[in-house]
């Protein structure tokens, strides 16, 4: 009898335990990855912008000073915009927000933003849309109205 | 008496031949004499010009003979002088060869001098350049930042507001949109042509990740991770936790020289998953005590570094510091630069509890965790600035 209890007392612990499974993550799940790599950008671009749009992936050479940005478009061809700057204000190491507001335009799925700007390629994706130029690839998601 | 007679002719004839030849003989002596002295005479202007006649040819040939023997001699100093001239000659085109091929080396020795000093002198110029455009930047977007803050005052008026109404709907695919604030503008002669914005709009400064400069990573929390993985008894598992800061400063290009940097690990939001296990965990850590885990980089040695791929392959040493006992790590690692401009970081390295002053956790004696972890960082991190040239 006491046998038995002992040896109910050592296997309902380990019984116990051996309920919790396993959970680590394997070396290659280990790095944060980006959420846009599977949008598809196949949507037809919209012929306004209008709500408000925060960056969610900015890539190539205007990652190197653009840390995060959001727009905000209104019907009527007018938006503003803030950028989290890097290497723009009195101190290279402490990036500043930059400020601007203007109109835009579409038009043959290109993106002017204001007067003086280059256009950019627009797409979009499920809420998403993508500005790429020689400068980088902006991915922007619609945040609100 | 006829024997007297008789005897008296030949002596006669004798006396008188002998007085005939006597006679005879004297004259023809003297006749010889006489002709001898005519014949002197006759002939002593004929030897007197032969002999003259010898002597001039004698000296005339010898002149003749000095002459080509001096000529002979002239024509072999000439020819020896020719020779020597000849020898001269080409040692001189020799030694011009030579000193042209050395004189050769010295042009393309001395232009390839002068070309990378050139070059030198551009790239200071280059970055001198970058650094004015920069200031120029800076000045721009201050005063673009003074107008704003100056718009933003005035848009705050009703008269104002009034006036820096939204402008209309932009025409469709008509002319060039505009962009507002709209600050009245300076004089052309106080102020430079503005510079083309980005695509998106912005003003973005023009200086940009470079893999060969010795740039300060500001690690990136909410992109990074650290881990460490331990075995039990009855299950493994795994801690992680984004609550971390912290920065590297390194040349990517030149990972070996004069680096350093330090990762902050809050050692209370590792999270195995399990509400218990972080307890005991936390208990075993002493975290109120010792409440982050800390690395510090001293230095990196390289084993790879792929300037095309941008793409490092290192070891990095450092001094760990968990339950706030200090050893010596060393981790190998994996750099790279993603289209974002970020540094990743990745590695992982075997480390033992007991030599960090952790208990390693058992439940009942029979559920024991194994002394030996594997810690890992899959950091990313963001370049901030240049803290020096290439």
């Amino acid at each position: 009898m006491k046998s038995t209890f002992r040896a109910t007392l050592v296997a309902f612990p380990l019984a116990l335990s051996a309920c919790i499974p396993s959970n680590v993550v394997a070396a290659d799940d280990r790095a944060v990855t980006s959420t846009t790599a599977d949008l598809a950008w196949t949507d037809p671009v919209p012929p306004k912008l209008t709500g408000l749009y925060e960056s969610v992936s900015i890539r190539g050479d205007a990652a190197a000073a653009m840390q995060k940005a959001y727009y905000w478009f209104a019907a009527d061809g007018t938006f503003t915009g803030a950028a989290l700057v890097l290497g723009g204000g009195d101190s290279a190491n402490t990036p500043q927000f930059q400020t601007l507001g203007g109109t835009y335009r579409i038009a043959q799925d290109q993106l002017w933003l204001g007067e003086d700007s280059e256009p950019a390629t627009l797409r979009a994706a499920h809420g998403h849309v993508r500005l790429t130029s020689a400068e980088g690839d902006l991915v922007l998601r619609r945040v609100g109205d | 008496m006829a024997n007297g007679t008789t005897l008296a002719r030949p002596h006669v004839a004798r006396v008188m031949s002998k007085t005939f030849l006597s006679w005879f003989g004297l004259l023809a002596l003297v006749g010889l004499c006489g002709a001898a002295v005519a014949g002197l005479t006759l002939v002593k202007d004929r030897i007197r010009v032969v002999v003259q006649a010898d002597n001039a040819a004698d000296a005339a040939g010898q002149q003749t003979a000095l002459l080509k023997d001096d000529l002979q001699q002239v024509q072999r100093d000439v020819r020896a002088l020719a020779d020597a001239l000849g020898t001269g000659l080409r040692q001189l085109a020799d030694e011009q060869i030579a000193n042209a091929d050395t004189r050769q080396s010295e042009l393309t020795r001395t232009v390839a001098e002068a070309t990378r000093a050139q070059r030198e002198a551009l790239a200071a110029i280059n970055t001198e350049q970058q650094r004015v455009a920069r200031a120029v930047s800076d000045l721009h977007a201050t005063l673009e930042q003074t107008r704003e803050r100056g718009a933003v005052a005035a848009a705050s008026t009703p008269t104002q507001v009034t006036a820096k109404a939204p402008p209309p709907a932009a025409p469709a695919g008509g002319a060039p949109p505009s962009t507002t604030p709209v600050d009245p503008a300076p004089t052309p002669e106080s102020t430079p042509p503005p510079r083309k914005r980005s695509a998106f709009a912005f003003r973005l400064p023009s200086q940009g990740f470079a893999f060969d400069l010795a740039q300060r990573f500001e690690l990136l929390p909410s992109l990074s991770r650290v881990g460490f993985d331990v075995k039990s008894t009855l299950h493994d598992f795994t801690g992680v936790t984004s609550k971390l800061s912290g920065y590297l400063r390194l040349n990517l290009a030149a990972p070996g020289t004069d680096c350093n940097g330090e990762i902050r690990v809050d050692a209370a939001s590792l999270d195995t998953g399990l509400l218990g296990r972080n307890d005991a965990m936390r208990d075993h850590l002493a975290c109120p005590q010792h409440p982050e885990i800390v690395f510090t980089l001293t230095s990196m040695v390289a084993s790879q570094v792929d300037r095309d791929k941008q793409a490092v392959t290192a070891t990095v040493h450092g001094r760990m510091t968990i339950h706030g006992q200090t050893r010596d790590m060393a981790m190998p690692v994996q750099l790279s630069v993603d289209d974002s401009k970020r540094v990743h970081a990745r590695g992982e390295v075997t480390l033992k509890l007991s030599d960090y002053g952790v208990p390693v956790p058992s439940q009942l004696g029979m559920i024991k965790m194994q002394d030996e972890v594997k810690v890992w960082v899959a950091l990313q991190a963001r370049a901030l600035g240049v803290e020096k040239t290439r």
